[in-house]
């Protein structure tokens, strides 16, 4: 069937690394002036008229022949040595977040390498929207750039792997206007071990394993999967979140069992969810002693004009300090539908993604297991609440 | 300095475009709404016109679940069935 696609100019670069990673990168573009959302719709209709012409031709004239795909090989680049100058380079090339980043040399990703025991050609997933192929080399290579170091590699490839399963709609997450990105949320005993922060400012700067393991993650789907800020990444503003996002949930603290036990794991297991999140928002109660009162401050803060859960549906994340989580849950019997977990049950249609969670420690999973990835039925309250000290 | 590529390869495979008709005479048009505001009106008017201009037979529409979301299967094979031809959204 002869296609053509009809975009704002805006989404000209998202469409043409689509056609390209579907093999097509001469599948017919026609654009219009960005935007046909937010206008009259006689306004956007009549953008039709100046294009009409372009379009007939796309659609009957014979293509040009199939060109050879130019993908990156993978491999040795080669750099500048002076760490300043890199800086720049890396820039460049498209590949940097803006922050300083670490030259990913063959011995620096030989170190880093020594976190996991599986082969650096074997690979983790294929990332959207670029389909690239998330070796553990090549995951390692921006694990070294974000500074991490080798024994957060098993929390960054789990994290990885969760945002590939079909599930997730990673696809959209990397390439929607909506500003949100993946957040991970640690459970188990590696949380501890790393250091991963789940008291006061954990979603904030000065923990090193957050920092550096959702950098990590940050800067593969940016790189492997092609989702460059302005380009494939199409986000209206974009958030802090997207330099790095991660945080682990503090069990200690919780009234509640485990996010991760609540989504079928054991207590002794170590995993990462990940679920694409705006930036948080605070809910200040000072004065409610009452589980109703809380949570109607919670959903009285969640749910505000134009805000996407209300707008399309999704599922929001609702994180409760010990004192609150506590305060919620002293009522004997209230543990409800959301599994003691204090949130909305909205109604997933139209939601762009759903949280995953996969196993960090693959101690006691088989090697490519896909096991352990959960399937939560569309419907369910998925709000996970993760408890820190305030 | 050499350093690993943190780019690495991509599984995209090269694909031929499928053969194009010589003119738009007597076929049928199929719009594949992409279920974001205005898409529909825009692709709309725009198979209108190449109706007008060009003698197709008939457009049809149809839509994607929402707007994040990728066409069903159900929906390809029916355009597929349907059409010759398709113009498809990529827009805000």
């Amino acid at each position: 069937m002869a296609c053509v696609v009809v975009g704002t100019d805006e989404f000209l670069p998202l469409a043409r690394a689509q056609s390209a990673a579907r093999g097509l990168p001469e599948l017919p573009v026609i654009t219009v002036p960005h935007p046909i959302g937010g206008i009259a719709p006689g306004a956007a209709a009549a953008k039709a008229e100046p294009v009409a012409t372009s379009v007939l031709r796309a659609l009957t004239s014979a293509p040009s022949a199939p060109s050879v795909a130019g993908a990156a090989t993978g491999g040795m680049r080669g750099a500048p040595s002076d760490l300043d100058e890199f800086q720049g380079w890396l820039m460049e090339q498209g590949w940097g977040d803006g922050l300083p980043a670490i030259p990913p040399t063959a011995e620096r990703v030989k170190r880093m390498l020594a976190g996991t025991r599986r082969g650096p050609e074997e690979i983790v997933a294929v990332l959207v929207p670029r389909l690239g192929r998330a070796t553990i080399e090549a995951v390692a290579a921006n694990a070294v750039m974000a500074g991490a170091l080798p024994e957060h590699m098993p929390v960054i490839l789990a994290a990885v792997e969760a945002l590939a399963d079909p599930s997730f709609n990673l696809q959209a997450v990397q390439t929607t206007t909506h500003p949100c990105s993946p957040l991970l949320i640690v459970n188990g005993p590696i949380a501890r071990r790393l250091g991963i922060n789940a008291a006061g400012n954990a979603l904030g700067q000065g923990a090193r394993a957050n920092a550096v393991i959702g950098r990590a993650v940050r800067l593969t789907l940016q790189n492997i999967g092609g989702a460059r800020p302005g380009k494939e990444d199409r986000a209206t503003h974009g958030h802090p979140g997207k330099y790095s996002y991660c945080v682990a949930e503090n069990e200690a603290a919780s009234p509640w069992e485990p996010l991760s036990v609540e989504r079928g794991f054991s207590p002794a297991d170590s995993t990462v969810t990940v679920c694409a999140s705006e930036a948080p928002h605070n809910i200040n109660d000072h004065g409610t002693a009452t589980p109703e009162g809380l949570v109607a401050t919670v959903v009285g803060t969640a749910a505000t004009t134009g805000s996407n859960n209300i707008y399309l549906g999704g599922e929001p994340l609702v994180a409760l300090g010990p004192e609150h989580a506590a305060t919620v849950a002293s009522t004997a019997g209230r543990r409800t539908t959301s599994g003691g977990r204090c949130g909305t049950p909205p109604a997933c249609r139209g939601a762009v993604s759903r949280p995953r969670t996969s196993p960090a420690s693959r101690r006691s999973i088989p090697r490519g297991s896909r096991t352990g990835l959960l399937q939560p039925s569309c419907g369910s309250p998925a709000t996970g609440a993760t408890s820190w000290s305030s | 300095m050499d350093i690993v590529d943190p780019v690495g390869s991509s599984a995209a495979t090269s694909r031929s475009l499928a053969a194009r008709p010589a003119s738009l005479e007597g076929v049928t048009i199929a719009l594949l709404d992409n279920s974001k505001p205005n898409a529909k009106e825009l692709l709309e008017h725009l198979g209108a016109l190449l109706a007008a201009q060009a003698g197709a037979r008939a457009v049809r529409v149809w839509s994607k679940p929402g707007s994040s979301v990728s066409a069903t299967a159900t929906v390809l094979e029916e355009i597929a069935r349907s059409a010759r031809v398709a113009l498809t959204a990529s827009a805000d």
